[in-house]
């Protein structure tokens, strides 16, 4: 996982409990990296996984919930770190549908060692997007909070339901948008 | 301690935990800027390598391309072209700008783009491989015959056609001139069969012509005799008449000399006598020159007399201009014998004069044209000048009559082998030269120039 997630969580966490917190949640989390992170470095996303359970424990919210908020917020740093992605994307699908072929492609030119998430989209109606996620870590619940974070971006009324599958590994799960 | 105390040392704890592990970051950071740094230049220098194959290879691309002799054309579907190879602009006469994104059809005749187009479907529905002819346009208007080769490649998701376009026009013209050399061949060939089937029959006719003539010559003497002899005796057929004597005889003498018409067999039988030897000199005479003419000996240059020559080969192709034009002669008799290959010398004359005919002919004879023949002695030099009344020729035919195989007689007529031949005797075999002198509707002169020596 790329050092900037860890980057926005560690912000998101001193904005929302104070800056002591940042530090009990690096000292609980007993991190290979001691809460040392560069955005551009690479860091195993177990590290993430053990910063939202201590984080849930002290603060009381599920992990589910502290991914879908934080996936909203890194929406929002993304989007103004990364303009580029968004320009030219009329609408909220025509943004998701560029993830796969353009986004993650662009990506992997940067970071070559990188491991994204997989998407599939089908659409069974013309207001209706259906994506497919697939990931091989479990963070299902973070791209929930991503998409309403895009959902948010673009303004658009839609109605976000969301169905998980059993995988032996990581994550899967549905989500369909309908307008 | 108070609680304050123990709240600013726990901050000042805090930012020093903050600050190290800023400082860790930013020696990541740094590492990382390094690893990547090193990364780049090391892609920036393969990237380079592969642009520099990339020339390379496309150079040499470029080099396979032009070095074919062939038109390479590339177009898309639309037969819009798209790329072309050195030898297509030389083709088309149009530079490589100028060409790209015109149509090719632009450049097929006009009755056969219908049939290209089919050659371009056949060959992107990867038809069997065809190979067609086409006439292309060219910058000067003309047409230029090709053999064109289809084929489609794929680039880019895209399918393109590839035109192979071989320029047949010098294939045509050598095999044009194939067949004018076999036909040539072939008549030469028929030629010497008459020629020496003609030196045959002259000497078969020659001799019983020799012993015609001689008993001409020998009966014209009797004639005389005879005519003596009958004089006295119708002298003697006078006396006996006038004396009474063998009145019988006497009567039946003149009985028979009017039957006979005697006055006028002894004025017609000496001159029948008279023509039938001019006739067989005039026979013996042909077939001497034949006889000359179809034996023209070796290549090896031996004296020769050329005011005999051109006098037999007159005598020969007499049949050709006798009708048509009357021949005037004026030789030098200080000619003598000049070094000369006899059969090539004989083939010259009756090439010029055979065609000094034809263009009396071509220019039509209301009145008898004329051919006239001078032979000169100049100081190391003899020229033969044989000169026309006939059509003439114009400069640009001028510029081309000792090619081989041109020609302006109707087909069948010329092989346009005749003054290639002659300028080949003259120029290559005796060293000499020859020059035209031409004004179109007046006539022509060859003016034939052969060292002594």
């Amino acid at each position: 996982m790329k050092g900037i997630i860890f980057i926005q969580f560690t912000k998101k966490v001193n904005e929302v409990w104070g800056e002591d917190m940042v530090e009990d949640l690096i000292e609980q989390a007993d991190l290979d990296s001691e809460g040392v992170y560069t955005s551009v470095g690479t860091y195993c996303f177990r590290e993430m996984v053990s910063l939202i359970n201590v984080l849930s424990k002290i603060s009381g919210t599920s992990p589910a919930d502290l991914q879908k908020t934080f996936g909203e917020y890194l929406f929002k740093q993304l989007s103004m770190k990364y303009p580029l992605f968004l320009e030219g994307k009329k609408d909220l699908f025509s943004f998701l549908a560029s993830l796969e072929n353009t986004i993650h492609v662009e990506v992997k030119k940067l970071y070559p060692e990188a491991e994204l998430p997989s998407f599939e989209y089908v659409f069974p109606a013309e207001n209706i997007m259906e994506m497919t996620y697939r990931s091989q870590r479990p963070f299902a619940d973070l791209a929930e909070g991503l998409l309403r974070g895009a959902v948010a971006h673009f303004g658009e009324k839609i109605e976000l339901s969301r169905q998980d599958f059993p995988v032996e590994k990581g994550s899967k799960a549905l989500f369909r948008l309908t307008k | 301690m108070c609680v304050c105390d123990d709240d600013k040392d726990r901050k000042i704890a805090t930012l020093r935990k903050r600050l190290s592990r800023e400082v860790r970051a930013r020696e990541q950071a740094e590492q990382l800027l390094e690893s990547k740094a090193l990364e780049l230049f090391q892609v920036n220098q393969n990237l380079l390598g592969s642009i520099q194959k990339a020339k390379n290879r496309s150079a040499r691309v470029n080099a396979i391309m032009n070095s074919i002799k062939d038109s390479v054309v590339a177009t898309n579907q639309k037969m819009e072209i798209l790329d072309v190879n050195k030898s297509c602009v030389g083709m088309w006469g149009i530079p490589y700008a100028g060409l790209m994104g015109r149509s090719v059809l632009e450049f097929v005749e006009n009755r056969q783009i219908a049939d290209y187009e089919a050659l371009c479907l056949s060959a992107s529905a990867d038809e069997q491989d065809e190979i067609k002819e086409f006439n292309f346009r060219t910058l000067d208007g003309g047409f230029v015959p090709a053999e064109v080769k289809i084929s489609t490649f794929q680039h880019d998701d895209e399918r393109f056609l590839l035109h192979l376009i071989r320029n047949v026009s010098n294939k045509k013209r050598l095999q044009k001139e194939r067949e004018a050399m076999q036909e040539e061949l072939a008549n030469a060939a028929k030629w010497e069969a008459v020629g020496q089937l003609a030196g045959g029959i002259a000497h078969e006719i020659n001799t019983p012509a020799q012993y015609i003539g001689d008993n001409l010559h020998f009966l014209s003497e009797c004639n005389e005799e005879i005519l003596e002899i009958l004089n006295k005796a119708l002298e003697l057929k006078k006396a006996c008449e006038q004396n009474g004597q063998y009145l019988d005889y006497v009567q039946e003498i003149d009985r028979l000399i009017e039957a006979y018409d005697l006055e006028y067999l002894c004025e017609e039988v000496p001159q029948a006598l008279k023509q039938s030897a001019q006739g067989i000199a005039q026979v013996s005479h042909i077939v001497r020159a034949m006889k000359n003419f179809s034996h023209p000996g070796t290549e090896e240059k031996k004296p020769f007399d050329i005011n005999a020559a051109i006098d037999t080969t007159l005598t020969v192709s007499r049949n050709e201009w006798k009708n048509i034009a009357t021949v005037v002669t004026d030789f030098d008799e200080h000619v003598g014998l000049v070094p000369c290959i006899p059969g090539g010398m004989n083939q010259v004359f009756l090439n010029i004069i055979v065609n000094a005919a034809h263009a009396i002919d071509v220019k039509g004879h209301e009145t008898m044209g004329e051919i006239r023949i001078v032979t000169r002695k100049l100081a190391d030099q003899v020229e033969i000048v044989i000169s026309d009344t006939g059509c003439g020729m114009p400069p640009e035919v001028v510029k081309n009559i000792f090619n081989p195989f041109f020609t302006t007689k109707e087909v069948g007529r010329g092989t346009g082998q005749g003054l290639a031949i002659v300028n080949d005797i003259i120029v290559q075999k005796h060293k000499g030269t020859i020059k035209v002198a031409t004004k179109e509707g007046k006539g022509t002169s060859f003016i034939i120039r052969i060292p002594c020596k």
